[in-house]
């Protein structure tokens, strides 16, 4: 069930919200790097550059389509990223740097090589969180 | 009999957007986030009290833990009879998580929520005094107690010592969420920060370490 709060949010308005947010995580864990965030997301440089030209980002919210999932999955890693990390130097360390939970490779390596390597740095981060006593 | 038991977790950050969106774009941008989850929706416990139920089952390889062997059928709720024992097994994992990574990272305080929810033990298994004891809480290896939960498949419950808390006080180990109570007792915020082998401890309470050092784990 939609939230009172974005019900009356248009598809432009959530296309705008997530270029924003998107931009702000290339800025952050790629260094502002088109390139490198259109390879982790396995979407084509020339639309993400598009993208960044129009403040939109051109993917139909309704519908859910695969490459609007890998955006929602990165987001959702950055969130993890940002609870975790108060410092937005470390977690762009954490994401650049080999790790010995995962693989010996780097998070953002991971997200490279595909949907599974995405998952995997979205569920760890979850674990991650939730480990307690 | 009614006990207390306190758990530390890392809350979301809700500010992470919040240079970047709107309250309604950012709402947008949560029921997205929380949508794409895959939960188990155990019922109406507060959110930090069924969080760790919602993992999906059977237990991952990666997610395995002390009495969470891979392929496991159940999820845990790891707790403790006492705030100090709470913190010294999340300041472990919190140390363990920033040096599996490679990446140097700076002294940042980061917050973290400590909390007390009411808990049955009538039908725990208290393994406290059980002979095989030093084996269940080896610091590293989780295959003696890993077999003992496969043996059991059935226990609600377990209170064991801690391999991380140098007085060995209590841990819960609660598989049951109807074991627990709904509603958590009390709720504080408390930060950690890195330095070297050594977690240091922010906190109101007069009870917690102000530091915790693990070097055999380096």
């Amino acid at each position: 069930m939609e939230q009172a709060l974005h019900k009356n949010l248009s598809v432009e308005d959530k296309q705008r919200a997530l270029f924003k947010i998107l931009s702000k995580v290339c800025h952050e864990l790629f260094d502002g790097t088109q390139k490198r965030l259109a390879s982790c997301l396995h979407i084509d440089a020339s639309t993400v550059s598009r993208w960044y030209k129009d403040g939109l980002c051109k993917l139909n919210p309704d519908n859910r389509g695969n490459d609007y999932q890998v955006i929602i999955h990165l987001l959702a890693i950055y969130r993890s990223l940002a609870s975790i990390f108060a410092n937005p130097a470390d977690r762009k360390a954490w994401f650049q740097s080999a790790n010995l939970h995962l693989r010996g490779e780097s998070p953002e390596s991971l997200l490279e090589s595909g949907i599974d390597g995405l998952l995997l740095v979205r569920q760890y981060l979850d674990f991650v969180r939730g480990q307690g006593a | 009999m009614p006990e207390i038991v306190w758990r530390v977790y890392t809350p979301t950050n809700l500010q992470y957007a919040a240079d970047t969106l709107s309250a309604d774009e950012f709402d947008f941008l949560e029921s997205e986030i929380n949508r794409s989850k895959t939960s188990r929706s155990v019922g109406t416990w507060d959110m930090w009290i069924k969080s760790p139920f919602d993992f999906p089952l059977p237990v991952a390889a990666n997610y395995s833990a002390r009495f969470l062997p891979s392929g496991f059928h159940r999820n845990a709720f790891y707790s403790a009879l006492s705030p100090p024992t709470s913190v010294f097994e999340t300041a472990y994992h919190h140390l363990q998580m920033r040096k599996a990574s490679r990446a140097e990272f700076s002294f940042r305080w980061e917050e973290r929520r400590i909390f007390s929810v009411g808990f049955d033990a009538h039908d725990a298994a208290d393994l406290r005094q059980d002979p095989e004891v030093r084996r269940l809480m080896d610091g590293k290896d989780y295959s003696a107690s890993q077999h003992w939960a496969r043996d059991h498949p059935d226990v609600p419950s377990i209170l064991y010592p801690s391999a991380r808390d140098p007085q060995e006080r209590t841990c819960v180990c609660i598989y049951e969420i109807s074991r627990l109570d709904k509603k958590s007792l009390s709720h504080e915020t408390i930060a950690y920060a890195m330095q070297g082998d050594s977690i240091f401890v922010r906190s109101d309470r007069d009870d917690l370490p102000w530091s915790v050092s693990f070097p055999e784990e380096a």
